[in-house]
């Protein structure tokens, strides 16, 4: 049982950490999106279309 | 004469497998060392332990109650523990999963904005070079 409790506070700092660097990096890609989005018909492919996704995608599983 | 004898025989009384002679000759005894087992076994004596039959088990079955209610409440809480435990592994898995999506995503266009095209000092030195900057290196440098 001790063992399972360390266990589950280790999973717990590791998951609250990786949190936070999904906060830090969604954060980032919101600015890079927003600073990129007038710009959107000159950038190669669907790089801004696929970060938004991912940031929309991040967002709502940082929020679980 | 040994307990476990006298058990013997009494059985063999009861299923009527000893001769009469024997039965006699030994009846004495064989009761003499019944009595003796069943003072043992119903100190009380059997009407009385018949009468109260739970109050001198009372004590062992009520601890033996609390160790299996002690048990059971391990038992879940280890189930409980077990289960906390894999979905916090399956939250990292998918936290771990997302950081790489999302670096991944990012990475081109913080390369554009820091590589490709060179940022002039108003851009490196505005918020959001300052944070494209900082993005691109966090990137690079995969922290």
């Amino acid at each position: 049982m001790i063992l399972s409790q360390e266990k589950f506070k280790q999973l717990e700092a590791d998951n609250a950490a990786l949190r936070q660097r999904l906060a830090r990096l969604v954060e980032a890609a919101e600015s890079i999106a927003d600073y990129s989005t007038p710009f959107e018909g000159y950038l190669d492919g669907d790089d801004l279309k696929e970060l938004k996704q991912a940031i929309a995608d991040v967002k709502e599983v940082i929020s679980t | 004469m040994e307990s476990f004898e006298a058990l013997e025989i009494y059985q063999k009384i009861i299923y009527g497998n000893i001769s009469n002679g024997e039965f006699f000759y030994r009846k004495a005894a064989v009761d003499a060392e019944i009595a003796k087992l069943m003072a043992i076994a119903y100190p009380d004596g059997p009407q009385a332990d018949a009468a109260v039959p739970m109050s001198r088990y009372e004590p062992l079955l009520k601890s033996e109650r609390k160790l299996r209610y002690k048990l059971a409440k391990l038992e879940i809480e280890r189930n409980a523990a077990i289960k906390a435990i894999s979905e916090e592994a399956t939250k990292r898995g998918r936290f771990e999963a997302e950081v790489e999506r999302l670096k991944k995503a990012l990475l081109p266009l913080a390369n554009l904005y820091t590589e490709e095209i060179k940022p002039d000092y108003v851009f490196a030195t505005s918020l959001i070079g300052r944070e494209v900057i900082a993005a691109h290196k966090a990137l690079s440098g995969g922290r």
